[in-house]
């Protein structure tokens, strides 16, 4: 995948790569190959940023208040802690004024991006990205809170559909995306904690193996009643001040906040004079098996993180001038990330944690301290770790205790760990002297739209599912064709006092996986995950013992664990924050299921968890190709899975997706409403060829209804098939998005009219897995009518259109 | 409350507040909780149990040292409870 290129022009323009490397080379035992000059090796330069924290909002006051190691923790002013342990946080104080009515009604979060997108635009304003990769935790959780509440109490309050709309965490980013006129594709990366570093990591290997030109990355979280409590429950959280790598520190306090990079191929960065104020050269990726919250001691994970980041930027050790740690604060993070740094860099390279100023943002995190690195690098000052009384003497750390301090800093390492033993590293250089020489010249006319490129492809070589229909994709796909419905049982929900229909999925599908250790305090969505992803993963073993080595995970999920997450808040508002139950709240996380399914196999590397809507399968079927052509991994077991709470149903119906039934029946559907269904798909991908080969359509983001149809057609025509297509996986029901999709694919295709496979007319709307289940079925009827060649084509509810073709392998 | 109803009582409240795969009658009131010699519960089940015995008995388990003693067995348990019940 990547192409060869000649840098020698590259060299002259920029002059010196490693301004200043030879003191790191002085360090260095092992002569190396500086990351520009390995051969094909596209650079990924920062050409801006934009940011928001407690530190303040802009570039310019976050600078000051790191030199200044200005302590930014205060009391919770949002909500009632009186039953908390803690009482305070990072909070974002200073949020830009609206500049409509519109914006005005948004959410916390959402200013919070537009602010930090703004700052961004005007500091390269011909940046147009192609692509966009946001990290987050919780996305709109204070509304999906204000929603509950409003439902128990019955009260009947007005925007209750506003409420449901801004909970999704594709919601900010796409705010912020329409403030600034970007439509790019979105992916959503809901890593836990790890989240904005695995989105500028994956960002940046997106571009290096020239999958995309330019990406906008970064993370945001707003705080929340709910994940406060969370922490608070599980103790994590400190009554005093945060003190990371003290001997007696307590624990952390959570901040919040936004932050967003401008990435970019450093060749047509410097080609039209943008601004280059930094270069990525380097990310790691592991995954803990140890543990749900907790690392494993030795510091294997951050330790492997770290290495492979470094690998990946052919840098040793001692080339880096300065950590950016995790550094939590809480006992077991910092005993873990602690050794994990004292193995690798010793007490050679000086290391803070910037949390001690701001709390932990979660999923801003990682976002927000490569901004922090930027600045850094960019200022010549390592940035304090206030509060620092007495170091812990487990490690021999140089640690830069709280006052900042003047020095080069070329090199930089940032770290972000979290919940489901997901770590990840990212490495930044100086962007060289030369290069800044670009700065401030006329922007050249090259700057305009995105590149067209080709189709990502990948080969399928097992597949599996869990539906109300069936208990394997062979049984589903079956009992569809032989046009049968799934049986519907009644949910009645306490709030609204309606009932609704539901297509649920047998227990004993999967019973057999509740048994397992790991898997005890799972919810549905993890049992359902892991039932369809064996089934894929198994198919494919037996003709592969070997493959685990380098598999990866990607998890797709619209609504995630809503059981737990109902469950956990519903505690919180009835009973208060004391009775809130530590061992829901890891399992609300998104990364949950993914995290459960990595431990089951075994995986050590990559794995991620995709949140969006209706096509978010269809996303998490692309970010596992992207893993494949950018070298991350050799196979990928994707899933997607959905299961289903009453809150959802009510929370649909404000929305208008689903009915309420009638008079106790419903026998008429699809065609008046169709039922919310649970369920999961998996698709495993890899290098080699196998039994299908998928081809992905870039999706388009959409912001309106009108706008979504013809964004299914832009993406339809991007993918025009090689050959006849013999039958397409619609994903037509009777909601507004089914019918779109439905219209689109009769302009598009009208002669495929009476060969449509329409899954949801079977079994339901199956919310986040229904895309990858089509994709599923698709495979398994080309399977079993030994036909070439089917396409998938799916349309969100406010996110995203996406299409996928499929064609059988030559056996 | 008879002892034998307060560690049948206990017991319940495990099953149900841990999402234990085991019936309360396979828990005996001598078996470790935590490690894999015994019931095998995690850092994050002794954190719900001190909510649980303060939601369900009223008692409550101050700090690391007590609750070391506490969650040993159903009976350090049992035997925590009535030395501590309001």
């Amino acid at each position: 995948m990547i192409k060869n290129r000649n840098k020698t022009s590259l060299h002259a323009a920029i002059g010196c790569h490693r301004a200043g490397g030879a003191d790191r080379l002085r360090h260095s035992s092992v002569p190396r190959i500086p990351t520009s000059a390995r051969p094909g090796v596209r650079r990924v330069a920062v050409t801006a940023m934009g940011i928001i924290s407690p530190l303040g909002h802009g570039l310019a006051a976050t600078d000051a208040a790191l030199r200044g190691g200005r302590d930014c923790v205060s009391e919770v002013t949002s909500f009632d802690t009186t039953k908390c342990r803690s009482k305070t946080a990072g909070q974002v104080t200073s949020l830009p004024e609206p500049t409509s009515k519109k914006e005005a009604r948004l959410h916390r979060a959402s200013h919070m991006m537009i602010g930090a997108m703004r700052e961004m635009r005007g500091g390269d304003p011909a940046f147009v990205p192609d692509a966009m990769v946001i990290g987050t935790t919780s996305g709109g959780m204070s509304f999906g809170e204000e929603f509950y509440r409003a439902q128990v109490n019955g009260k009947r309050i007005r925007g209750r559909a506003a409420l449901v709309a801004n909970y999704p965490p594709q919601k900010a980013p796409l705010d912020s995306m329409e403030a600034v006129g970007f439509r790019a594709p979105l992916q959503i990366i809901a890593n836990a904690c790890a989240s904005g570093t695995n989105a500028i990591g994956h960002a940046f290997h997106l571009i290096r193996a020239g999958l995309k030109g330019r990406v906008l990355c970064g993370g945001y979280d707003a705080i929340s009643e709910m994940v406060y409590v969370g922490f608070d429950s599980l103790q994590a959280s400190t009554t005093e001040k945060v003190r990371p790598f003290d001997k007696a520190r307590t624990g952390l306090v959570l901040g919040e906040g936004a932050a967003v990079l401008a990435l970019e191929d450093l060749e047509s960065a410097l080609e039209r004079g943008a601004p280059i104020l930094a270069e990525i050269t380097g990310y790691g990726i592991s995954t803990d098996n140890h543990h749900l919250t907790q690392p494993h001691p030795s510091g294997i994970g951050p330790e492997l993180a770290m290495q492979r980041a470094l690998d990946d930027a052919a840098l040793t050790d001692g080339e880096v001038d300065y950590i950016n740690a995790h550094g939590t604060a809480t006992a077991f993070n910092d005993a873990s990330e602690g050794a994990a740094i004292a193995k690798i860099f010793g007490a050679r390279v000086p290391v803070s944690s910037t949390k001690a100023m701001m709390g932990h943002s979660l999923g801003a995190a990682g976002a927000i301290e490569a901004v922090f690195s930027v600045l850094a690098i960019r200022g010549g000052f390592l940035p304090p770790n206030i509060n620092l009384n007495e170091r812990d003497p487990a490690w021999d750390l140089d640690i830069v205790a709280n006052t900042a301090r003047q020095c080069r800093v070329g090199c930089v390492v940032s770290n972000s760990f979290g919940f489901g033993g997901t770590n990840a590293s990212i490495v930044i250089e100086d962007g060289k002297t030369g290069v800044l020489a670009g700065h401030g010249r006329e922007v050249s006319g090259r700057s305009g739209q995105p590149v067209p490129r080709d189709p990502l492809r990948a080969n399928i070589v097992g597949i599996g599912c869990v539906t109300p229909l069936g208990k394997c994709a062979e049984e589903t796909t079956r009992r569809i064709r032989a046009g049968e419905r799934a049986a519907l049982a009644k949910v009645k929900s306490p709030g609204s006092g309606r009932i609704f229909s539901a297509a649920l999925v047998p227990p004993e599908f999967t019973a057999h996986l509740a048994r397992e250790p790991r898997l005890r305090r799972a919810s549905a969505i993890s049992l359902l995950g892991a039932a369809a992803g064996n089934e894929a993963v198994a198919a494919a073993l037996i003709s592969r013992p070997g493959m685990k080595a380098r598999l990866a995970v990607v998890f797709g999920v619209s609504s995630g664990g809503v059981q737990y997450t109902r469950r956990f808040y519903g505690q919180i508002a009835e009973q208060g924050a004391g009775a809130a139950s530590p061992l829901l709240f890891p399992e609300t996380v998104y990364n949950a299921p993914a995290s459960h399914l990595a431990a089951m196999l075994g995986v050590d590397g990559a794995t991620y968890t995709l949140v969006g809507d209706g096509t978010v399968g269809l996303q998490a079927l692309e970010f596992g190709a992207q893993l494949i052509a950018t070298g991350d991994a050799d196979d990928v077991l994707v899933v997607a899975a959905e299961e289903l709470d009453w809150i959802l149903f009510d929370a649909h119906r404000a929305w208008g997706l689903v009915l309420p039934r009638k008079n106790g029946t419903d026998d008429a559907w699809p065609r008046r409403g169709v039922p919310l269904a649970e369920g999961a798909a998996a698709i495993l991908l890899s290098r080699e060829p196998g039994i299908a080969r998928v081809c992905l359509g870039e999706g388009y983001t959409h912001f309106s209804k009108g706008d979504a149809a013809a964004m299914l057609g832009r993406v339809l025509a991007d993918i025009a098939p090689e050959g006849p297509l013999d039958f397409i996986v619609s994903a037509e029901d009777d909601t507004w998005a089914g019918a779109e999709c439905s219209r689109a694919l009769a302009r598009d295709f009208p002669k495929l009219r009476d060969r449509l496979l329409k899954p949801n007319c079977s079994m339901g709307e199956c919310l986040g897995a229904g895309a990858l289940l089509q994709a599923v079925l698709a495979v398994e009827e080309l399977r079993r009518t030994g036909t070439q060649r089917a396409l998938v084509a799916a349309l969100g509810w406010n996110q995203q259109a996406a299409v996928a073709m499929i064609e059988r392998g030559a056996q | 409350m008879a002892n034998e109803n307060l560690r049948d009582a206990i017991k319940t409240m495990m099953v149900e507040s841990l999402m234990l795969k085991v019936t309360k009658e396979e828990i005996r009131d001598d078996m470790p909780l935590f490690g894999p010699e015994g019931l095998g519960l995690d850092s994050i089940d002794a954190l719900e149990l001190v909510v649980g015995l303060e939601k369900h008995f009223g008692v409550k388990v101050p700090n690391s040292d007590a609750a070391k003693q506490a969650l040993a067995t159903v009976n350090s348990l049992h035997d925590y409870v009535v030395a501590n019940r309001p």
